[in-house]
């Protein structure tokens, strides 16, 4: 039978494990609730670009040894001249000069990011020669960065022998993963050039009318989603400590359940989802473990993608979406 | 029957005779392997392109996760011929001297085919009937995510229950199995996905799913049941996919989850947008173009090869819409007749 007491604690660690997790996909997952909720451009390169900033951010680390927060930010420079070539190889050809985007853009922007992505995917195999992967642990830590130790043990809440743990590091990198997020919610909710991008998603052409050009405020959004698309992956790779290109395999397909659970174009909303998802997800895989005497995935995957088909079913328009009429 | 004895039907005929023609050559030891290896290749990945045409290009709707029921079909059979009947095949195969006999191969093949026509038939019918109301890219996604969903409980049954290398792969045992068995079954199985994606373009189904993909309210108001018609069309499409999932996992010679990979319905899709959309010679020209130049740039590039699809999707997508046959219909209307 299964032993209650070890129930309740696997399930607490996973909360706790869950709450970090999730912010650090649920800002993974931003980058896409732009680019799709604006822009309507279903971006299946979304996954690629955040692997791309993980890698190249680990390659960064592992050669010169920055400060994996100096190489977030300079990332997300690096982010949006990542977002320009992305714009004009693949959405530029589509949609630039389109002003209302029908089922045909869309399938059309489908096939190319994909194929924008898996470019990227290919890429890293030419580049490295053989299965490029990084591991940074334990050398990216609160020690590395700060010094000190990497956990703390909260005895109080589990037993003597197995503490709950909660390591600095990826604490660290799921409050600058909440700081992101914050910051893209800013400069699209509360600045003229994010209004501009919320008027393009409504109607292109008016906003010509009105002197802006459209194709520039395209361009911003594809570069913003990608900044931070490529800044979340430098924080993957921080929480994580480890990266490869097929780390997109998994990224990608969750921002999707992600962004339909959080509502599509909704920042906030994203991210609360991410978190929500990110509890569902952790507190399978270790309360799985008092069922199965170890962690399974696979159950809290096929999960996650359950509530992806629940969801588009029952609530398209995500918890905290606006309903379209 | 009627519908057999249009121009365009000829076409179906050809490839039949042709692809047939290969497989006696193999069969008489002049063939190359080669030959026998690449035309077996060429009919999967034509195969595969009417399988996502049936819903893609006949009735609009893209199913980005077909890549599901290639799985499953390759899971139905595994499960079969890898667990449940291993070691009953393995006494067969010692009995007969070393080589499984052919009444046993046709008979655990058909097993296999009709297993995992159940499972797709079920999934597309289970899931199609709640996601079909979806429409655009909600679809695609939708489609995505019933894909990780069986995949993920795939892996979870496997590890646990079967206890398979972490869930990943599950070997075949060795059937002494020779490379034009192994043709033949993809014969089988091509003629059928081209029979029945040619009738199903020729019959009234086909014509009601061209007036879905055109306008699907339009058509609901001209008296085109779309809703039946729709899910009509995703089961058929998730039928032949399996059916080709069969194949692969007898010449694979193991499963592995690996055939839930996205990339098989992106190519799936590839193939139908270089052809044309709306037709049924437009993915069976999208495969005799893409097949010939992935194995080229495989053969010579290497792990160049992903880079090369992945701008040619953007070039292809980007510059001709209306793909190959489209452009040929519209230069010689007196062809139209062929490319229906």
């Amino acid at each position: 039978m299964v032993d209650a007491g070890l129930l309740a604690r696997l399930t607490a660690q996973g909360i706790i494990t869950g709450l970090l997790y999730g912010s650090i996909i649920g800002t993974v997952a931003v980058g896409l609730t732009l680019i799709w909720g604006v822009m309507k451009v279903v971006n299946l390169s979304h996954g690629h670009l955040v692997v791309l900033g993980g890698m190249l951010a680990a390659f960064v680390f592992v050669t010169l040894g920055i400060n994996p927060i100096i190489i977030f930010i300079l990332f997300l420079g690096l982010g949006a001249v990542i977002g320009v070539i992305f714009y004009y190889s693949a959405v530029h050809g589509i949609i630039g000069h389109v002003d209302i985007i029908t089922l045909k853009e869309e399938m059309d922007t489908l096939m190319t990011t994909f194929g924008f992505g898996i470019t990227i995917f290919g890429l890293h195999y030419v580049i490295a020669n053989y299965v490029p992967s990084y591991s940074t642990q334990p050398s990216i830590s609160w020690r590395a960065m700060i010094g000190g130790t990497d956990v703390i043990s909260i005895r109080s809440l589990g037993t003597a022998a197995a503490p709950f743990t909660v390591s600095i590091t990826q604490l660290v990198a799921a409050i600058l993963a909440f700081l992101l997020t914050l910051a893209t919610w800013f400069s699209i909710n509360k600045t003229t050039l994010g209004l501009t991008i919320r008027a393009v998603a409504q109607d292109s052409r008016a906003l010509a009318l009105v002197g802006v050009n459209p194709v520039r405020i395209k361009l911003a959004t594809a570069v913003i989603s990608t900044a931070v698309a490529v800044g979340s992956g430098v924080l993957y790779l921080i929480y994580v400590g480890s990266i490869t290109p097929t780390s997109e395999s998994i990224l990608a397909p969750l921002s999707f359940v992600i962004v339909v659970l959080g509502g599509l174009g909704s920042i906030m909303g994203t991210y609360i989802g991410g978190v929500i998802l990110g509890l569902i997800y952790q507190v399978i895989v270790y309360a799985s473990q008092a069922f199965f005497g170890q962690p399974q995935q696979s159950l809290a995957l096929a999960t996650a993608f359950a509530i992806l088909l629940i969801m588009l079913l029952v609530k398209p328009e995500g918890l905290f979406g606006r309903k379209k009429r | 029957m009627e519908v057999f004895k249009r121009p365009s039907f000829y076409i179906a005929l050809a490839l039949i005779i042709i692809f047939g023609i290969i497989g006696g050559l193999g069969q008489a030891n002049i063939g190359s392997a080669q030959l026998v290896a690449n035309g077996m290749d060429l009919m999967m990945w034509i195969g595969l392109g009417l399988a996502m045409a049936v819903i893609m290009s006949y009735a609009g709707y893209v199913s980005f996760g077909h890549s599901v029921f290639i799985g499953l079909g390759s899971f139905a059979s595994a499960y079969l011929i890898a667990y449940k009947y291993s070691d009953y095949l393995i006494k067969v195969k010692m009995a007969h001297g070393g080589a499984l006999p052919t009444g046993t191969t046709i008979k655990f093949f058909v097993m296999a085919l009709l297993l995992a026509s159940v499972f797709a038939v079920l999934t597309a019918g289970l899931v199609g009937y709640a996601v079909l109301r979806l429409r655009g890219a909600f679809f695609a996604i939708a489609t995505i995510g019933l894909n990780y969903v069986v995949m993920y409980l795939v892996i979870f049954y496997l590890k646990n229950y079967i206890h398979s290398l972490e869930g990943l792969e599950l070997g075949n045992p060795s059937m002494g199995l020779t490379n034009i068995d192994f043709y033949w079954m993809h014969y089988f199985v091509f003629i059928i996905t081209i029979l029945v994606a040619y009738y199903v373009r020729v019959s009234k189904l086909g014509y009601g799913l061209a007036a879905i993909r055109e306008d699907e309210d339009a058509a609901e108001i001209a008296g085109v049941d779309t809703f039946r018609y729709k899910l009509i069309a995703f089961i058929i499409a998730g039928w032949l996919a399996s059916l080709w999932g069969v194949a692969k996992e007898f010449r694979g010679s193991f499963v592995a989850t690996d055939d839930f990979n996205l990339l098989y319905s992106v190519i799936m899709i590839l193939e139908n947008a270089i052809g044309g959309i709306g037709s049924f010679t437009g993915p069976i020209i999208g495969s005799f173009i893409y097949y010939p130049l992935k194995w080229y740039t495989q053969t010579i590039a290497g792990v160049f090869a992903l880079v090369i699809l992945g701008i040619l999707i953007i070039l292809v997508v980007t510059f001709t819409p209306e793909g190959v046959v489209g452009i040929l219909r519209r230069k010689y209307p007196r062809l139209r007749k062929y490319l229906e």
